[in-house]
């Protein structure tokens, strides 16, 4: 009797154990909280990345001129061993410094499409009124651009239950004065964390 | 527990193991006669419900279908599978109690298949491959950098491996990093048997670097007319013949203990002739690099074969240990059914990825800019000729490479 009463005891604690272990279950986080899996690349890195890259450009003094310098994104080179999209970061950067009211961005994404309308602007379909003139782009001063490296180092093999591994990621950032070519501006920024996975599993 | 019941669950057991190593790859073994058939959508189509794959078989669905794809030319689709194997690779590297437990007292094929140190390797390779299909350059290089601390972490075992090497060298080289380029085709040069096979390229490198004494080792082992820089390039990936098989190995130790393990299938080496040429005339290849898959395959299992025979040695110990405790506690029959059952079941993992061709070459061809009409042929040794194959036309510009890739099977 006291047998039978333990394994159904057990048997409820299994599956309650299961029920509770295979609910899929979603929560809302803050982007602003760092949230680490394992050493690789996540958002809260990018989010670090560009604080500390924004505020020291923002900071920055460019040659006297009369208007905002006008820069383009050459993009951030990804020299690292994970697949990252660095636009992301690019994107954001060029987000903030937008919104500081201090540079101005040429839209390189949208070359294709502006030539494009241009062109249907000036086929009969469009009022000659209407048409946005030509040679009137803004040509840019300043090139954005980076390299995101890292170097990953793992534990040598031994006797253990964990396996450790340490990740250090750099982005270098730096801005090219194309009239000059020479570097106007150029900031890094540095990471690296340790990360321990168990090495046997159920 | 009655004999009856015993012997009822005893065949059960046998069952589901029997099951496990034959039906459950019931589509893997469709698509692989498919594209060995040249039925490469029937392929595609039996691996397109992953939810009929058991996780022990994911690897190999992965590996599979990615291969098949890069095969038509869906290079998106096959990064995305291949992404996906490599995704899994890295999972499995932690060691599931459950299943090692399980494995010690039925068979291997319960288990994850992890894939050959090889095949994880050539899962980045062909990664690499799509990417410079691609024109991807950047996502090459991550892969080449993945592929590296592979060939890092198992030197014995992937050191002949010099196509993968060959393509990282290229990943390094196309972005710039000249540098690391030079290092890698130095390995490279230092592995493969043939000394001039990389020295026109580890000579331009040096040259380029202001490594001026390698420069000069190096330009006498190429021909004069090699040494003008070639101003654009056509770099084939060529696949040649099938995949070597595993096949079950077996020691007895009377009267009923089986100790099996896998083993390549032994095939000959599948040699071939390359050549380009344009209006029939011949294309002299800058660089030549083959990879016997059969030769690193087998590096790769011997590589293992202790963690293997340990294993199966520890199988066996706990094997006996269950067939005399049965012995002692039930009839006599039931008991050489027991050992019966347990003889039958120790079948060895002989688990692959069988779509991988027996070779793998790296050819580049130098070419002047301006729109080129290339013709391709492969040769057996004999002289017999295996394909012929038409490139599209295209059209170079200065500095330009073009990437093309090629698989013949058997």
């Amino acid at each position: 009797m006291k047998t039978s009463l333990i394994k159904k005891h057990l048997l409820l604690i299994f599956i309650s154990v299961m029920i509770g272990g295979c609910t899929a279950t979603t929560r809302d986080i803050s982007p602003d909280d760092a949230k680490h899996y394992d050493a690789s690349y996540d958002f809260s890195d990018k989010k670090k990345i560009i604080d500390a890259l924004v505020n020291p450009l923002l900071a920055q003094s460019f040659p006297a001129s009369e208007q905002k310098p006008v820069m383009i994104v050459y993009g951030v080179a990804n020299r690292t061993s994970e697949h990252i999209d660095t636009s992301g970061i690019t994107d954001e950067i060029r987000r903030k410094l937008i919104n500081s009211g201090k540079f101005s961005f040429i839209n390189e994404t949208q070359r294709g499409n502006i030539s494009q309308e241009m062109a249907h602007q000036y086929s009969d379909a469009t009022d000659p009124k209407t048409r946005v003139e030509y040679a009137r782009q803004v040509g840019a001063q300043y090139i954005l651009s980076g390299t995101l490296r890292s170097i990953e180092k793992k534990q040598p093999r031994q006797w253990r239950l964990t396996k450790k591994t340490l990740m250090y990621y750099s982005l270098n950032l730096e801005m090219t004065d194309i009239k000059t070519g020479l570097i106007a501006w150029s900031d890094a920024v540095e990471l690296a964390r340790e990360s321990s996975v168990p090495i046997i599993g159920w | 527990m009655s004999a009856y019941r015993f012997t009822y669950r005893l065949v059960l057991l046998a069952g589901l193991i029997v099951w496990l190593t034959g039906c459950a790859s019931a589509p893997l073994r469709e698509a692989r006669t498919a594209f060995y058939s040249h039925q490469f959508q029937k392929a595609e189509v039996s691996l397109s419900k992953p939810e009929e794959f058991s996780n022990r078989d994911k690897l190999l669905l992965f590996m599979e279908k990615g291969l098949i794809l890069h095969h038509v030319g869906k290079y998106e689709d096959s990064v995305n599978e291949f992404l996906k194997a490599s995704d899994l690779i890295k999972k499995q590297d932690v060691i599931s109690v459950s299943q090692q437990a399980a494995s010690l007292v039925t068979t291997e094929w319960i288990t994850e298949y992890k894939g050959e140190y090889s095949e994880r390797l050539w899962v980045h390779s062909y990664l690499m491959m799509n990417y410079l299909l691609l024109n991807k350059y950047e996502d090459a290089l991550v892969d080449a950098k993945q592929a590296l601390r592979l060939m890092e972490q198992y030197p014995i075992a992937l050191s002949n491996d010099y196509f993968t090497r060959a393509l990282i060298a290229l990943c390094y080289e196309i972005l710039g990093e000249n540098n690391d380029a030079y290092i890698e085709y130095k390995k490279l040069n230092e592995a493969i048997p043939d000394d001039t096979a990389i020295a026109e390229k580890l000579y331009r490198l040096a040259v380029k670097l202001g490594f001026h004494d390698d420069a000069k080792r190096y330009k006498s082992f190429i021909s004069n007319e090699k040494q003008q820089d070639a101003a654009a390039e056509l770099i084939l990936f060529v696949g040649i013949g099938n995949a070597p098989k595993k096949i079950p190995g077996n020691i007895i130790l009377p009267p009923t203990i089986r100790i099996s393990f896998p083993q390549y299938q032994h095939q000959e080496p599948d040699m071939a002739e390359i050549t380009a040429s344009e209006s029939s005339q011949r294309l002299l290849p800058m660089m030549s690099v083959r990879t016997s898959v059969d030769d690193v395959c087998r590096a790769s299992l011997s590589h293992r074969a202790s963690k293997i025979m340990i294993k199966e040695a520890a199988r066996a110990a706990v094997k006996e240990t269950l067939a005399r405790a049965v012995e002692s506690r039930n009839h006599e029959l039931v008991g050489a059914l027991f050992r019966a059952v347990l003889f039958i079941t120790e079948e060895p993992d002989t688990r692959s990825w069988e779509t991988l061709p027996a070779s793998l070459y790296l050819l580049r061809f130098p070419l002047a800019p301006g729109t080129h009409s290339l013709n391709i042929t492969i040769s057996r040794q004999d002289g017999s000729q295996i394909e012929n194959i038409d490139l599209p036309v295209i059209t170079l510009s200065p500095g330009q490479r073009v990437f093309h890739s090629i698989r013949v099977t058997d």
